[in-house]
Order: C-alpha cells, then structure tokens, then sequence
C-alpha cells in the first residue's frame, strides 16, 4: 500500500469512527444522561469521604429534584453549612426521593432523608435517577448503614 | 493414496511459515506480550485508592485555573464511552484500566523505540523494553490517579516526533508541536520545555548551522513546531484571561513556591505597600498555608483565584528576595527528595499485588532495591545522571541523530529536575515529579553502559603500517 493511500486509510478510518460515536451519542442520547448524572454523584461521593478525611472538615449534599447543592460545615463563631456549589443535572434527568441527604464525617457517606420535617434513616436506602423522556430507564446508588454504598 | 497413473500420491507437507510481519517484530511483540500479561496480573490484583491530590481532577467543567486540563480531557474522554455505552459503574477501575493498558503499553512501545534509536540495536531496544515493565516506581504510577502516567505518555511522544523532524519525516513537526502542547497541558512544568529542546538541537548541530546546510533543511519543520506551542500557549493564555482575568498557563506557581517560603514566613519584613502587609499578616495567622491562604481570601474577601493568585505570587517572591539565604538553603533538601527512592505513593497498593506471586514480586523487588541503591548513594547518583550520560555523549558526538536523541534526554531530565526543585520544596511530591523522567535517566545509563561494553569487546584496528617508515626502510 503506498503512504497515500495508507494515510487515506487512517483518515477514513477516524472520520468514520468519530461519525459512528456520534450517531451513537445521538441515539443514545437519554441512556448516556442518566449515566453521566449517576457517575457525576458516585464521584463527587468518592471526593467528599477523601476530603473529610484528610482535611476533617464536614460536608453535606442535599439533592432536590433536578440537581443537589453541596455545603460546607463552617466553624467559626458560631457553626453553619455553606453553600459550596450547587449541581443541576442534565434537563431530562431527575433523581428522587426528594430530601434526600448525605453527610461527610471522617471519610464516611451517612445517608437520610428528610420527609414533612422528620429524618427518616431505613436503611439500606437508595437515590433514584430517572429519565423524564424514558421512564423506563432508571439507575440509582444504594447506601448502608455502616456506610458502604454502590451503583445499582 | 493412487494417483491415475498408478503412481503413490505423496500428501505435500504443510510448512508453517511465521508470517514476515511476525519475523519484523518479534522484539517488540515480545515486548508487547510482556507488558500485557503483567498489567493482567497487576489489574486483577489491585484495588485502585484516591490519593489527596486525585480529587480535583474529576470535572472538567469546574476546573479552575490552578489546573490544567490535559488529565482532565484523558479522564472525560474515559468517562464519556463509558457513560455511552454503559461499561461499569467502577469508575476508579475504569481510569486505572486505561492507564494500565492504554498508556501503559504505550509507553511500553515508547520505550522499546526510543531505546532502538539510541542504540541502533534491537536487543538493547527489547531489554529496556522489558526493564520498564519490572521498574515498580514507574509503573506503579499508572494504577493511582494522577497525571504521572499521561505526563510519560504525552513526554515520549515529544521526544519520538520531535526526533523524527530530523529522519525528515514531513508530518513529524506537526505531531511533536501537538505532544508537546498537549504536555505542558497536562503538566506546565514543561511550559519551556520545546524552547530547551530547540536550543539543544541548535547547540549540537550549530557547524551545520552555522554553514547555512541545517538552516535549509530543517529551519521550516523547527518553525512549525515552536508556532505550534506558541500558538497553544497563547490561546490557552487567552482563553484564561477571557474566562479569569488571568493570562497565563495556570495559577499553580505561587502555590507551588510557598512549599518554600512557609518555611521563613515569619521573616516578612513589610514594605512601603500596606496593602501587601495585611496580605503578608494572613499568610503568617494560617502558617503560610497556601490553600488556607486561598480559603481566607475567597471566603472574608471574596477574591477572584487570580486575584489570590497575583498576590500570593508577591508574597512568594518578596519573601524569597529578602530572605534568599533561606531559600538557598533549603534547596539541597528539595533536591535531595527528588533524587529519593521513598515508597510513599506506592505503599498501600505495591502490598496488595507484590503478595500474591513470588514470580512476579521476585524480579520487581531486585530492581527496586538497585535503583534504591543506585538514587539514594550521593556519589553513584552523580554517576548515573551526570557523569556516565556526559562521557556518552562526549564519545558519542560523532554518532549522528542517536547522539542528537541523547542529548535531548538529558535536556529533558536536567530541565524537569531544575523547574522541580527551584520552584517547590513540597517533599514527597518533589519525589512524584522525577517520575515521568526516570525511565529516560535509566535509558541514557543503560544505553552508555551498553555502549561501554560494546567498544571493549571491539576488536582494535591495527594501525596501517607507513611505507615511508623507517621501521620498513
């Protein structure tokens, strides 16, 4: 094979691939958002327990319907939770129950849910993510009471 | 079996031939096959951790600009198939598999390649090949999340292409400009590094140069590839200033500096500029705590990052100049923790994997503890990153491009240990940053000794006898 029609080869054989991802991405577009939501939280769950560790600071996140804010503990005259940074998932995603909340202390993730006012803790509990166009596809994370948790 | 003329028909017998592709590149498919089986080994038996410093790196979109993207894109580009096609849901696993067996065995070939270029032999080439796989300290790296492992990948693609500029390949400009952009990405340690890398080629070509022969040549590729970094470097400059108010690579000095300057904080000897003493007076209430320093500012003041960052970057400074003496004297030390051979970063998981095979952990224990031998002993250290490379290089002047490549490593090596060690004294983490050079400092050693070796076992020429001597009269 000559360089040319070698280097036509290779060429050809990204473009194509770039076009297959692509049209893959398009279709699959509802599946990769649910993914993507999950893999953002399990994530974020892997960097708090690091960093509550290692810094012994506390952090909290309380997911509502479309997203979750995450807080910081600030100790100084007196205690409070920070706003960190606020997270809004992908429009078509939503993750339930509502009120439902993770506390970081000493590298471990507490889960509870707060319903009409009362801290519910019935373990082992899950965080549902769903998809509004599909609401047949739907993941979630499973927490335990000793602080374990994994992707469903 | 009869034949239709009664004859015995003799069934031809089948010859298995190895296929000339196969013949070609036995060295590096041996090498290849190595590479793979072990990180098979170590993939099953390792249980991937964060490290402290791991966690910044997970969100591209929230980056700041202390960082810079090269790990971020690696890591989102992993993350993105997976999330399309729904692979695993261990996602720390998932980076570690890339690394292992994506840039791992990248950087395997690498080696194989640069080696056979530095040698011009195939079996010095396959023996480095399989020595980068047994080097624990090296390898070690590519299932812990951090840049180190990208930054060996992105460093030996520079130094491959940049070397092919010279064989005269056209496209070969064009790929190193891209390496080294994407390098000094990943790590802006290398922010200067295409500059050092010119400046080398010049020096060790200047005749040429100077003669108008290289200038013909090579000017127009050499050009291509510094506009390529100077492009990148300006448009990711911008892109800062557009989206931080800050032109520049990354943010990361001033921090990195304070790993000194924390040392003699307390010797801040205020100016005529109040605004820069009630700065100095918080750094020394949180002990010259950068990250702290940061916090204070962000949250009391609501300071912009390159705000904080400015002014930090003239504390450091400030503090430095009025207390050089101070400074000066903690270098050694910084140095002296780039050259160690500490099993900090790789204590938890090395436990894991080196316990379940004798076979396996037999080999990685042997070069550990040389190398160990060889870094921590002032004098041997001399000789394997000063002395042997030099007197190689020395002999070798006249050996073409393998001498030219040479050079470039130790360029390479000398330039990482000198933007380490002068601009950080963070300990452990100086040991971190030697990481993406160690397997070119073992290459250089490894090919001078070879070359040593090689001349000794040379048989000697006899010299031509002179007709005109008197000896013969």
């Amino acid at each position: 094979m000559s360089p040319l029609a070698k280097r036509q080869v290779l060429i050809g054989a990204a473009f194509s691939v770039l076009v297959i991802t692509g049209l893959i991405f398009l279709w699959r577009k509802d599946s990769y958002d649910l993914n993507r939501s999950v893999r953002q939280v399990c994530l974020r769950i892997l960097v708090y327990e690091e960093l509550s560790l290692h810094r012994g600071s506390r952090f909290r996140f309380d997911f509502q319907k479309n997203g979750f804010k995450i807080f910081a503990l600030h100790r100084g005259e007196k205690s409070e939770w920070r706003e960190v940074s606020a997270i809004t998932h992908a429009p078509s995603i939503e993750t339930s129950p509502a009120g439902f909340r993770l506390d970081f202390v000493q590298g471990r993730a507490e889960a509870s849910f707060l319903s009409e006012g009362r801290t519910i803790s019935r373990f082992p509990l899950s965080l549902r993510f769903s998809s509004l166009r599909n609401p047949d596809r739907q993941k979630g994370i499973i927490f335990f009471e000793d602080g374990h948790w994994r992707p469903l | 079996m009869k034949t239709a003329t009664g004859g015995r028909f003799r069934e031809p017998k089948v010859r298995w031939k190895i296929p000339g592709f196969l013949q070609r590149r036995w060295a590096l498919l041996l090498v290849l096959a190595s590479a793979l089986s072990l990180r098979i080994f170590i993939f099953l038996n390792v249980t991937p951790v964060l490290q402290t410093d791991s966690v910044g790196y997970f969100f591209l979109q929230e980056s700041e600009p202390v960082r810079t993207p090269g790990y971020y894109f690696f890591m989102e580009a992993v993350h993105f198939f997976n999330d399309l096609f729904a692979i695993t849901s261990q996602y720390l696993r998932l980076i570690i598999f890339f690394q292992l067996f994506l840039l791992g065995m990248i950087n395997s070939v690498l080696i194989f390649t640069l080696a056979k270029k530095i040698s011009l032999s195939e079996g010095f080439a396959l023996a480095m090949g399989l020595l980068y796989n047994l080097d624990l300290f090296v390898v070690g790296f590519e299932f812990v999340v951090l840049t180190e492992t990208l930054t060996l990948t992105l460093l030996g693609l520079t130094m491959l292409f940049y070397g092919k500029i010279f064989e005269g390949v056209r496209t070969a400009p064009y790929w190193a400009g891209l390496a080294s952009f994407a390098l000094l990405l990943t790590r802006p340690t290398y922010t200067w590094l295409f500059l050092i890398l010119v400046a080398l080629t010049l020096l060790f070509r200047w005749r040429q140069f100077v003669k108008g022969f290289f200038r013909q040549s090579y000017a127009r590729p050499l050009l291509i590839f510094l506009l390529i970094n100077l492009i990148g470097i300006g448009g990711w400059s911008l892109r800062n200033k557009r989206r931080f108010d800050f032109f520049g690579i990354s943010t990361i000095l001033p921090y990195q500096l304070s790993y000194y300057t924390w040392n003699f904080v307390e010797k801040y000897r205020p100016g005529s500029d109040e605004e820069l003493n009630e700065y100095a007076r918080i750094l020394q209430e949180v002990n010259g705590q950068p990250y702290d320093f940061r916090w204070r500012l962000r949250e009391d003041r609501q300071m912009s990052e390159a705000e904080i960052s400015k002014v930090l970057l003239k504390l450091n400074r400030k503090l430095i100049e009025d207390n050089f003496r101070e400074y000066a004297r903690l270098v050694p030390g910084a140095a002296a923790y780039y050259y160690d051979y500490s099993w900090y970063w790789l204590r938890q998981r090395q436990r894991s994997f080196l316990g379940k095979s004798k076979l396996v952990s037999a080999p990685f224990r042997f070069f550990r503890d040389f190398y160990a031998r060889l870094f921590q002993n002032p004098y041997s250290l001399i000789f394997l990153v000063a002395v042997i490379p030099a007197v190689f290089i020395i002999s070798r002047r006249k050996g073409g491009e393998a001498a030219h490549l040479a050079l470039l490593f130790e360029g390479v090596i000398h330039y990482n240990f000198l933007v380490s060690v002068i601009l950080t004294n963070a300990g452990v983490n100086n040991l971190r940053f030697r990481v993406p050079v160690e397997p070119f400092i073992l290459l250089v050693f490894y090919a001078a000794v070879f070359h040593f070796v090689r001349q000794l076992r040379k048989p000697r020429r006899k010299p031509k006898k002179d007709v005109n001597s008197p000896e013969k009269a």
